[in-house]
């Protein structure tokens, strides 16, 4: 571990959530809801949204639920390749001369889908970033969360999520759609802390190598919720990324 | 919690319908004729105007990087290396000073290389299958040219994109300033990047609010957008004696409209917030900026709302003007390009015009400029980027001499 990484900052774990489709996962993490339930969207805006959004959310209210905060808070959406099943109809409207597009489809493309509509959701004005990272996203995420927390905020939410590729553009890719949400908090001592994400300088040989089912880059958020399933003050390194120089993150539970 | 000091702006580059290099940017920006003719990178069927990068100043991606090739990719690195300009040479000089690994890349980007996957959907309609050059990682996916200008550059720091459609870019530069203050990091590569593409094109006209004349921002017959393509891409350091010199990005403002996925807050409430939380950060007061570098899309809508959300932050008189009828909207590169212009206009002292302007809307009562000023003091200017989502961003830049 670098050295400003041990002597960080530390951040709280105030409540997480998730979304999966495989139950079992989710129970085994302690998790009792891992179906979708966008019910935090109104009627109307729920069917404007993809499913990749409503994942997104549902996990986002979870966490939100657990911390018992207001959702009126910043956010930060990570997702490697965000709404890829509106871009997938939208690119074969496109070569098949299907004009004009549709209107929803277009607006529900961009990256920061799913925190627009967070926004709209929640009422929340708050600053909501989408950014992406492929492997590294929950790692980067992570490191983005803590450095607003460091300096912008006192609290923030953080989503990943991914959904199911097209298998035509990436045959080996067979993600399911999922997504992973924490609420973190700068303040708070006496829950699960984190200190700033860092990425070792060399490859540590002692380091098994990790590799996420399908190399779903949201899958990345497993371990460190596996270790929120622990109890007691230990101190560990839980893996964020995969590869065989992973980001690493250092994790006190209370 | 840590502050946000003042961070000095070491390098940057630019790459639009004006040309390479700030120096052409300039020089555009001074003449005021629009750089925007009818799409040439493909046909589309009803009329638009759009700003692109000239293919002759498109360079090849190295061979081994092949995988990450786009017109995304090649646009950055076209402004990476711009002579002039210096930003390859300035990284370099980083990585000397503060290793590799202490330098990182935040990058925004609206659309990566959708354009590319536009034309794997067409030959997959024909053959069934994308072609073999398809690489959706290296190409599409939204980190793509992030990790190219990583691998190209040797940097070993974070690298990340950030997408938020049209403030994509801001929110990179504010990424990259919390890295840096936090100490992360010591320098990061941001700004910027976006390429032309059928979707945005067909999607805005879905919208019905594409120009079908070069789009005239803030002007009172006013009736849409023109798209444009670029790359802005700033080197942001920690403070540093050395760099006195340089402008200085001072503050960042970020919020959300919470209202609609297309249309902005109809009072503008997102986008006082955004600017009000840069000028907080810069800790300076309105009365401070000499110059506002609008959004000033040119749709009827967007530009009124911005006007409305000025008039509740500024005084009448302060000095703006919108400068995409000289580009086109870039989309995710218009913050790193337009943070660019309020950088010119530092340096220069000068506050652009507004392109294709010949009557200000009756209603915008700021002091909108339709030409360009030079021999003018510029201290402190703010840059506003707002985006699909009701994502608002503002940037301060200024001088950081007291």
């Amino acid at each position: 571990m670098t050295d400003a990484a041990a002597q960080s900052t530390p951040v709280a774990i105030l409540g997480s959530g998730l979304c999966i489709p495989d139950e079992d996962v989710a129970r085994a993490l302690g998790f009792a809801d891992a179906g979708v339930d966008a019910s935090i969207l109104s009627p109307m805006l729920r069917r404007r949204t993809s499913n990749a959004t409503r994942v997104a959310i549902t996990a986002a209210g979870r966490a939100v639920a657990a911390a018992g905060c207001n959702p009126g808070l910043p956010a930060i959406f990570v997702s490697a390749v965000g709404e890829m099943q509106v871009t997938d109809k939208l690119c074969r409207s496109i070569t098949r001369q299907e004009f004009p597009l549709s209107p929803t489809l277009f607006h529900n493309s961009v990256h920061n889908t799913a925190a627009g509509y967070w926004s709209m959701a929640t009422g929340s004005m708050a600053s909501m970033q989408a950014m992406g990272a492929l492997d590294d996203g929950f790692a980067l995420g992570l490191l983005e969360a803590w450095c607003q927390l460091q300096t912008v905020t006192e609290r923030v939410l953080l989503v990943v999520f991914d959904e199911t590729m097209p298998l035509h553009l990436l045959p080996d890719y067979a993600w399911k759609t999922c997504a992973f949400a924490l609420v973190l908090d700068r303040d708070s001592r006496d829950r699960p802390l984190l200190h700033q994400p860092f990425q070792p300088a060399v490859t540590d040989p002692d380091l098994p190598v990790t590799e996420f089912p399908a190399r779903n880059p949201a899958m990345a958020c497993l371990p460190l919720f596996q270790a929120l399933r622990q109890v007691g003050g230990a101190k560990q390194q839980v893996v964020l990324s995969s590869g065989t120089r992973p980001w690493l993150v250092e994790m006190v539970m209370p | 919690m840590t502050q946000l000091p003042p961070l000095p702006i070491t390098a940057c580059s630019v790459a639009s319908a004006c040309g390479l290099g700030t120096r052409s940017l300039y020089a555009a920006l001074l003449d005021g004729k629009h750089r925007l003719h009818p799409p040439r990178l493909f046909d589309i069927d009803f009329p638009a105007w759009c700003g692109e990068v000239a293919d002759e100043h498109l360079p090849a991606l190295r061979p081994s990087l092949q995988e990450f090739s786009t017109r995304n990719a090649r646009i950055a690195l076209a402004a990476i290396n711009h002579p002039d300009d210096g930003l390859r040479n300035a990284l370099e000089q980083a990585i000397e000073r503060y290793g590799a690994h202490r330098v990182g890349v935040v990058l925004g980007t609206s659309t990566s290389g959708i354009y590319e996957t536009e034309n794997a959907y067409a030959f997959l309609e024909a053959h069934g299958h994308v072609p073999a050059s398809y690489n959706l990682p290296g190409q599409h996916i939204w980190v793509a040219t992030a990790r190219f200008l990583k691998s190209e550059l040797g940097l070993e720091g974070p690298c990340y994109v950030i997408s938020t459609a049209c403030s994509s870019s801001s929110k990179a530069l504010a990424s990259a300033q919390r890295l840096i203050a936090t100490g992360v990091c010591d320098a990061v590569l941001t700004g910027g990047v976006d390429s032309l593409c059928r979707l945005t094109l067909y999607g805005f006209k879905s919208l019905d609010i594409m120009s079908e004349q070069p789009c005239a921002p803030l002007d009172q017959h006013r009736n849409g957008i023109s798209l444009g393509e670029g790359a802005g891409l700033l080197l942001l350091e920690k403070p540093h004696d050395a760099f006195s010199d340089c402008v200085h990005l001072l503050g960042c403002g970020e919020s959300s409209d919470a209202h609609h996925m297309s249309a902005p807050h109809p009072e503008g409430k997102g986008a006082v917030i955004a600017m009000r939380e840069a000028l907080t950060q810069a800790s300076i007061r309105a009365t401070d900026i000499d110059y506002v570098n609008l959004h000033a899309t040119g749709t009827v809508l967007n530009d009124r709302v911005e006007m409305l959300a000025m008039g509740q932050v500024f005084d009448p008189d302060v000095h703006c003007s919108g400068t995409k009828g000289l580009t086109g909207h870039t989309l995710g590169a218009a913050g790193g390009i337009e943070t660019i212009i309020t950088w010119l206009s530092l340096r220069h002292g000068f506050r652009p015009g507004t392109c294709n302007l010949k009557q200000v809307d009756a209603a915008f009562h700021c002091n909108i400029q339709r030409d360009s000023e030079t021999d003018v003091p510029v201290a402190i200017t703010m840059n506003n980027n707002f985006g699909f989502g009701g994502n608002n961003t503002s940037v301060i830049l200024g001088w950081n001499h007291d």
